[in-house]
């Protein structure tokens, strides 16, 4: 289980204001809210080094700002700007990235790679954005990642695109891990988060679960 | 249990040997400052006369060090502490890895000085005490410019700065790294 325990954290002008909420393995948790809100941000409270947070952060029990290392073998973040070798194939980024992770698996990695109909001998570089979020899945599923942060991963894809991630999220969820996406396509929310947490200047406006709702209006949350 | 440095050295080593060919060319300016200094610890000349070579010795040895700290791709230099930084590794543990190179690089430079100045000094007759001392200063300079070169903050800032310029220059989109 993940737990945010009044997590607080200014940036500059912006704050993100007394964050707590809990999520189980198995769900999915969609972050919305404005451009500035604090979504990136929150998702940052989890993988930034500095620690520079007030409040705590809990996965498994364990209090990440001590254990972040091992915390940060257990998590597969998938962005845009992710940093890889770009000149280096898929597979060669496994092979030099993988020995800092304990459960590393080039086999794994190349057959989801075949699963998503993607080339592991491609240069990450001269992949697609689609193709890269793609890879990055298949990075994180090799190496066994129990916590998915996904940071706008659908942003500008088709609804083709989308309807195959979705399916490869759902194949992430069924093996104990939790995904937590940001997000602002209103029909992904809909259909696919199991919990939505939206956020307005920095603060929890809402946090529950999702029961669907319109394809164009407001989601139907309840708390 | 691999501990975290035996990763980071293993995760070197193959970075290393898939850029062969442009680790070679990128220590270049190495190579050269260290064979001009080999002629002149075999000369047997004052090392200590040479204050400005020294410090050029030692701006030419980052060149060595580079390949761990940066690598080029798609004209960007991308620093490896960015590649690294959501990756289960300490920065300071690869920080304290690449202090280690800096650490045997340099005791292998000074012996090798050191071994050069023996025929030099019997053929010149200067003093090879002296002559030590100054390999030592120059070592030292070099290990603290090193050093401060191999700092997690220095290199990503001057790897960001890079970027920053290349793009104001040759109209490359610069994206947030």
């Amino acid at each position: 289980m993940l737990e945010f325990r009044n997590v607080t954290k200014k940036q500059g002008s912006f704050c993100l204001n007394n964050i707590s909420f809990q999520l189980e393995e198995g769900y999915l948790l969609g972050i919305l809210g404005k451009n500035g809100a604090g979504k990136s941000t929150l998702l940052n409270c989890m993988l930034e080094r500095k620690k520079k947070y007030q409040g705590e952060i809990f996965y498994q029990g364990k209090n990440i700002r001590e254990e972040h290392q091992w915390f940060l073998g257990q998590c597969a973040y998938i962005a845009d700007d992710n940093q890889f070798f770009r000149m280096k194939t898929g597979a060669e980024n496994v092979d030099l990235l993988g020995g800092f992770y304990e459960e590393m698996d080039m086999d794994k990695f190349v057959q989801y790679m075949r699963d998503m109909d993607l080339s592991w001998r491609k240069n990450v570089g001269a992949m697609s954005r689609g193709e890269f979020i793609r890879f990055q899945l298949a990075f994180g599923r090799a190496h066994n990642a129990k916590i998915y942060l996904l940071d706008e991963a659908t942003a500008g894809m088709d609804p083709v695109f989308r309807r195959d991630f979705y399916n490869i999220l759902r194949e992430i969820l069924a093996q104990e891990a939790m995904v937590i996406m940001t997000t602002h396509i209103q029909s992904d929310i809909n259909r696919n988060m199991d919990y939505i947490c939206r956020l307005e200047q920095g603060k929890i406006s809402f946090y529950g679960e999702n029961f669907g709702g319109e394809e164009d209006g407001e989601f139907q949350g309840k708390d | 249990m691999v501990s975290s440095r035996e990763r980071i050295k293993a995760f070197d080593k193959k970075l290393l040997k898939s850029g062969e060919y442009s680790v070679i060319l990128s220590r270049l300016p190495a190579y050269i400052f260290e064979l001009l200094l080999i002629v002149i610890a075999t000369s047997g000349d004052k090392l200590s006369e040479m204050d400005v070579f020294i410090v050029m010795y030692a701006w030419g040895l980052t060149f060595y060090i580079a390949p761990y700290l940066n690598i080029w791709e798609n004209r960007k230099n991308v620093s490896i502490y960015e590649v690294l930084k959501s990756l289960p590794v300490n920065q300071w543990d690869i920080f304290k890895v690449r202090v280690e190179y800096i650490a045997k690089l340099l005791l292998s430079r000074f012996l090798i000085m050191l071994g050069l100045q023996i025929p030099g000094f019997m053929m010149t007759g200067k003093i090879l005490k002296e002559n030590m001392i100054n390999s030592l200063a120059a070592i030292g300079w070099a290990a603290l410019v090193l050093t401060i070169y191999a700092l997690p903050g220095i290199s990503n800032y001057r790897s960001n700065k890079q970027i920053k310029w290349k793009a104001k220059q040759g109209g490359i989109m610069w994206k947030k790294m």
